[in-house]
C-alpha cells in the first residue's frame, strides 16, 4: 500500500516539475532553456525517420557491457587471488590504492595516443573505470570471510575453486556487490566522458558532445535525461536484483525502506 | 607511534617502486615501442623542466589551478549542500518532494552536464567551477540529510525536554550526531569535483589546469608528459586524503569518539 502510494506521489511530482519547467521556459528565452515541449519534439525528430538516438544509446550499452563485464571478471579475479595470497596482496593493495586516485578521465588521452580515436579507447577507459573498485571491494571482501567456514568447507573436502565458488563468493557478497555497484557507476562516468573526448560517430555522450556545436540545447537536456534513465535502470533493476536473489534472500542484509 | 607511521608510508610506496622499476626496465630494454612507453626517468626529468619550465605555464601553475577550481566548487557544493540537506533532513514534506529529483540527478556524471555549460556560460572557469560544483553537491546533500534522519530520535526529545530551544537543539545534537555523514558527503565531494573538474578541463579550459596541459600533451603525443599529469594527479589526491580529511577525521568525529 504505502509502495502504491509512493508511486503515485512520484508521477505527480514529475508532472509538476515538467509543468514549472514549462512556465519556466516560456518565461525565458527559448535558446538557452529549452521547453519541456521542444525536448520531447526533439526526441520525436532524434527517433523518427531516422532512429539517431536509439542508434547512440545502443552503441553506448554495447560499449558498456563489454567494458564493465572485462572490469568485473578481471576485478573479481584480482580481488580473489589477492585476497587469498598474503603477500601478493601487500604488494597488488598500494598499487590499487594509488590507480584508484587517478581520475579515470585522466587515461584517455593516454589511451587516445596509444590506441587511437574510437571504440577501443571508449571500452578501454569503461574497464579502468569500473575494474578499481570492483577488485578492492573484492580482496577486502576476501578478508572478512570468517575463517571458520573456510576451514569446515576444507576439512569436508572441498577442493580450491569449489571452495571459492561456493564459500568464499558467497561469504563475501555484500562486498563483492558494493564493488559492482561502484564499478557501474564509475564505468558510467568513464563511459560518457571518453565518448565526449574519444568517440567518433556515435554514443549518448558524443551526442551530447555534437550538439553543443549546432547549440542544440533540446537534446543535450535529452541526453541527460537519457543517461539518468539508463543509469537508474542499471544500478536499481540490475545490481538490486542481483542483491534481492543473494545477499537479501541469505539474510546477509536486513531489508529496510 | 612515529616508526609505525613511517613504516606504513614505506610499505605503501615499496610496491609503487617496484612498479616503476619494472617500467624502467621494459622501457631501457626496449621490450615495447618506448615513444609510447615512455621511462619513468623520463617521467621524472619531464615534471622537473615543467617545474621550471619559462616559455610556459609550469606544471605547479597548472595543478594550483586544477586545485583552485576544486577548492572553490567543494566550497561552493559543501555550502549549498550542507544547508540544503540539513533542511531536507528536517522538513519531512519537503525531502519527500526534492528526494526523488536529487536520486535522478546524483548518478548522472558531471562531464555530462559540461556542453550544457559551455553553451550556457561559454569556455573557462564559469562552466569547469559550475559543473564541479554540481557534482560535489550530490552526495553532499544526499549524506548530509541522511545524518540527520539517522539521529536517535531519543536524544532530539530528551534535550528538548531538559529546556533545548530549536536553535540549540541543531547546533548541538543534530550537527555533531550527523556528523559522520556530513563527513563521508564532504569525501565523495571532494574525490567527484576533483575528478568532474579535471575532465571538464579537458573540454572546457582555455588557460590552464591539469586536465588541460595533458590534453594538450595529447596534440603532440607527448606521452610523457601525459604521465607526468596523470601520476602528479594520483600524488596530490593521495596527499589531500591523508593529510588533510585524516586531519579532520581526528579533529571531529574521532576525538568525540563516532567511529574508532
Amino acid at each position: 500500500m504505502g509502495y502504491d502510494n509512493m508511486n503515485k506521489k512520484t508521477i505527480a511530482l514529475i508532472m509538476s516539475v515538467i509543468v514549472l519547467w514549462q512556465l519556466i521556459a516560456l518565461l525565458m528565452n527559448m535558446k538557452t532553456l529549452p521547453s519541456p515541449v521542444s525536448v520531447a519534439g526533439r526526441t520525436v525528430e532524434l527517433i523518427y525517420p531516422k532512429p539517431l538516438l536509439l542508434l547512440h544509446v545502443a552503441e553506448s550499452t554495447k560499449r558498456l557491457i563489454i567494458g564493465y563485464l572485462i572490469a568485473l571478471v578481471l576485478g573479481l579475479s584480482v580481488g580473489i587471488i589477492s585476497g587469498l595470497e598474503g603477500n601478493l596482496k601487500k604488494i597488488i593493495n598500494p598499487l590499487m590504492g594509488f590507480m584508484i586516485s587517478i581520475p579515470t578521465i585522466a587515461w584517455v588521452p593516454l589511451l587516445l595516443i596509444l590506441v587511437g580515436l574510437g571504440d577501443k579507447t571508449i571500452i578501454l577507459a569503461i574497464f579502468l573505470g569500473g575494474f578499481f573498485p570492483i577488485a578492492y571491494n573484492m580482496q577486502r571482501g576476501m578478508e572478512i570471510v570468517n575463517l571458520d567456514l573456510i576451514r569446515a568447507a576444507k576439512i569436508m573436502g572441498l577442493k580450491d575453486i569449489k571452495c571459492i565458488l561456493h564459500v568464499y563468493i558467497p561469504a563475501s557478497m555484500p562486498s563483492v556487490i558494493t564493488g559492482a555497484r561502484l564499478g557501474i557507476g564509475y564505468s558510467w562516468r568513464a563511459l560518457v566522458g571518453a565518448e565526449m573526448l574519444a568517440a567518433t560517430e556515435h554514443g549518448i555522450g558524443f551526442m551530447i558532445y555534437a550538439s553543443r556545436a549546432f547549440q542544440d540545447v533540446p537534446a543535450m537536456f535529452l541526453g541527460l535525461i537519457v543517461i539518468g534513465v539508463l543509469s537508474y535502470v542499471t544500478d536499481k533493476i540490475l545490481i538490486t536484483s542481483v542483491e534481492n536473489k543473494t545477499i537479501k534472500k541469505w539474510g546477509m542484509v536486513t531489508q529496510h525502506g | 607511534m612515529k616508526a609505525r607511521k613511517i613504516n606504513k608510508i614505506l610499505s605503501f610506496m615499496a610496491p609503487l617502486l617496484l612498479f616503476f622499476i619494472i617500467w624502467q626496465i621494459v622501457g631501457v630494454l626496449d621490450l615495447m615501442d618506448t615513444t609510447l612507453l615512455s621511462k619513468p626517468t623520463k617521467v621524472f626529468e619531464r615534471i622537473i623542466q615543467l617545474i621550471q619550465a619559462t616559455n610556459k605555464k609550469t606544471i605547479i601553475e597548472h595543478s594550483a589551478e586544477s586545485i583552485t577550481r576544486t577548492t572553490i566548487a567543494l566550497f561552493l557544493a559543501t555550502t549549498i549542500g550542507c544547508s540544503l540537506g540539513i533542511l531536507l533532513g528536517l522538513k519531512k514534506n519537503i525531502e519527500e518532494t526534492l528526494n526523488p529529483i536529487i536520486t535522478f540527478l546524483m548518478p548522472i556524471p558531471g562531464i555530462a552536464w559540461a556542453p550544457l555549460f559551455i553553451t550556457w556560460i561559454g569556455f573557462g572557469n564559469p562552466t569547469i567551477i559550475s559543473v564541479g560544483t554540481l557534482s560535489a553537491f550530490f552526495p553532499i546533500v544526499y549524506n548530509t540529510s541522511l545524518g540527520i534522519k539517522s539521529i536517535n530520535k531519543q536524544i532530539i526529545w530528551s534535550t528538548s525536554i531538559m529546556g533545548a530551544n530549536r536553535r540549540k537543539i541543531i547546533k548541538d545534537v543534530i550537527l555533531p550526531g550527523s556528523l559522520p555523514h556530513i563527513t563521508t558527503g564532504f569525501k565523495l565531494g571532494l574525490a567527484r569535483s576533483w575528478r568532474t573538474v579535471i575532465a571538464v578541463e579537458m573540454l572546457a579550459a582555455t588557460t590552464g589546469g591539469l586536465g588541460y596541459m595533458v590534453f594538450d600533451a595529447r596534440e603532440y603525443l607527448d606521452v610523457t608528459t601525459v604521465y607526468a599529469g596523470i601520476i602528479l594527479m594520483a600524488f596530490l589526491y593521495l596527499l589531500v586524503e591523508n593529510t588533510l580529511i585524516k586531519e579532520l577525521e581526528n579533529k571531529t568525529i574521532k576525538r568525540w569518539g563516532m567511529i574508532t
